[in-house]
This record gives structure tokens, sequence and C-alpha cells, in this order.
């Protein structure tokens, strides 16, 4: 009579026990590469949609954009993408955060200040990052399964 | 329609002052918009769709109640065939400014 017999079955269980019990340290990688996509995405957008601060001839805007660090959750992982920092002329200092909000939404000239057209950089960026920096997370993950 | 066109006949019922990128006349209430293109849903190296990612500025001068205007515009750009817009309050000492960013798509490449 014939018999069929599998074997490995318990090793297979322990390895898929193994490929999704990440560590720490890789979801933070993961993270890290998939905000490192999305911060690199929105310095190139914002330089090709002419995003600037017309009162300041100093250190763009585009140059404060920085990465948080990772913060894990029991269920999740995040990093933020920030503008950093201010820029100071004469008494008053500006964020860059808010240069960086006021460029994504315009604002209206007066008779005070220059109108600024809306330039949705911020939102086109992660709407064209979004399937690269998933490419990178996975690659992270892929790299360090190759290794179990 | 054109994209500008379908964005100006879903927002004129509501604000007739409505331009594309800027706004150069003289009224106090007026809507601004602008949107991108991408392409999608590629098959044969070539897309069978554009989505549009848009947003509009609305100002009007401090002291106005905006809401039943915002809702009325949201409803019209929804009704219009796009997505329900999401509102951010970009208002400054200067005046009243809403953005309202929403979704297009067109099949017809």
């Amino acid at each position: 009579m014939a018999a069929l017999e599998i074997t490995g079955i318990t090793e297979l269980n322990e390895m898929f026990s193994k490929a999704t019990d990440v560590p720490d340290d890789v979801k933070k990688e993961i993270l890290i590469a998939m905000g490192t996509v999305g911060m690199q995405s929105i310095r190139d957008e914002g330089r090709a949609m002419d995003v600037y601060d017309p009162d300041w001839d100093g250190v763009h805007v585009l140059d404060s954009i920085s990465l948080s660090k990772p913060k894990l959750s029991d269920f999740d992982g995040k990093i933020y993408v920030t503008f950093k920092g201010s820029r100071k002329r004469g008494n008053s200092k500006t964020r860059n955060a808010a240069i960086a909000f006021i460029n994504e939404y315009g604002r209206n000239a007066s008779k005070n200040r220059k109108g600024i057209p809306m330039k949705p950089f911020v939102r086109i960026a992660v709407e064209k990052c979004t399937d690269a920096a998933i490419k990178a997370g996975e690659k992270v993950w892929h790299d360090w399964l190759d290794k179990l | 329609m054109n994209i500008s066109e379908r964005i100006r006949s879903a927002v004129t019922p509501v604000v007739q002052e409505c331009e594309p990128n800027e706004y150069t006349g003289s009224s106090l209430e007026y809507a601004v918009f602008t949107f991108t293109e991408l392409p999608v849903l590629h098959a044969d190296g070539k897309p069978g769709a554009i989505r549009y990612l848009i947003q509009i500025g609305y100002y009007l001068p401090h002291g106005v109640n905006p809401h039943a205007k915002l809702k009325s515009l949201q409803n019209s750009i929804f009704e219009a065939g796009f997505t329900y817009p999401s509102v951010t309050n970009a208002s400054d000492d200067e005046g009243q400014h809403y953005a309202l960013s929403f979704e297009g798509t067109d099949g017809d490449i």
C-alpha cells in the first residue's frame, strides 16, 4: 500500500512564527526606510513646484525637512516627516512649518503682503511616493527574513 | 468638459467668482483652484484613467459666517462626481480662507 509522509511541518510553523515576530529594531528600520522615501519625495515635489518663502533669502524651507524618531506601540508604528526650526528676520520669527503650510494652502495678496498661489506639494508628494515607500519598507523586512 | 470646466461648474452656483491658480478680480469672496493629474490603471504601458488631486481655496472676509456656504460647496462638488471634500482652515489675520481637498477621475484619455 502507498503511504504519504510529510516532514518538516513543525520547522515550517516555527519559521512562520519567527517571520511574524519582527524585532523592534527591524520595525524601526522599516519606518525609517519608508520615512526617508517620504521626506525625499516632499523635498523633490517642493522644488518642482517652486515652494519658497517670498520674504527670505536664507536657508530654504525645503532644507528644514527632517524625520522624527520612529515610535512603536503594541499595534502600530509611526514616524513623522516635519519642517523643523524657524527663521528670524529683524524682530520677527517664523517657523518653517508655517512657511510650508502657507505654500501648501496659499494665501491671498493684500496691501501688506504678496500673495502666494497654493502649491499642495506635501499632499502630492505623499500620493506619488506611497508605492515606493512601501517597497522600501518591504526591502528591509525581506532582508531581515533572508537572515532567519 | 475638461477638468477646469467641471470644477467651475460645481463651484460657481455657490461662489460666483472662481478662477484657476490666481484670482485677479476685486471681489472679497472668491475661490481659486489648482489640480494635479496622475495617470493610473496602466495596461500595455498606457494609462486607463487620469486621477485628479484638486484643491480649492475659498476666501471671504472676517465676520461672515462661512458654514452654510462651505456645506453647499462640499455638496455641490460631491454631486458633480468628485469625492466629498475635506476642509482645512487656513485663515489668518487678513481674512477667512478654507482649503477644500478632493479627488476626481476621468476615464476618457
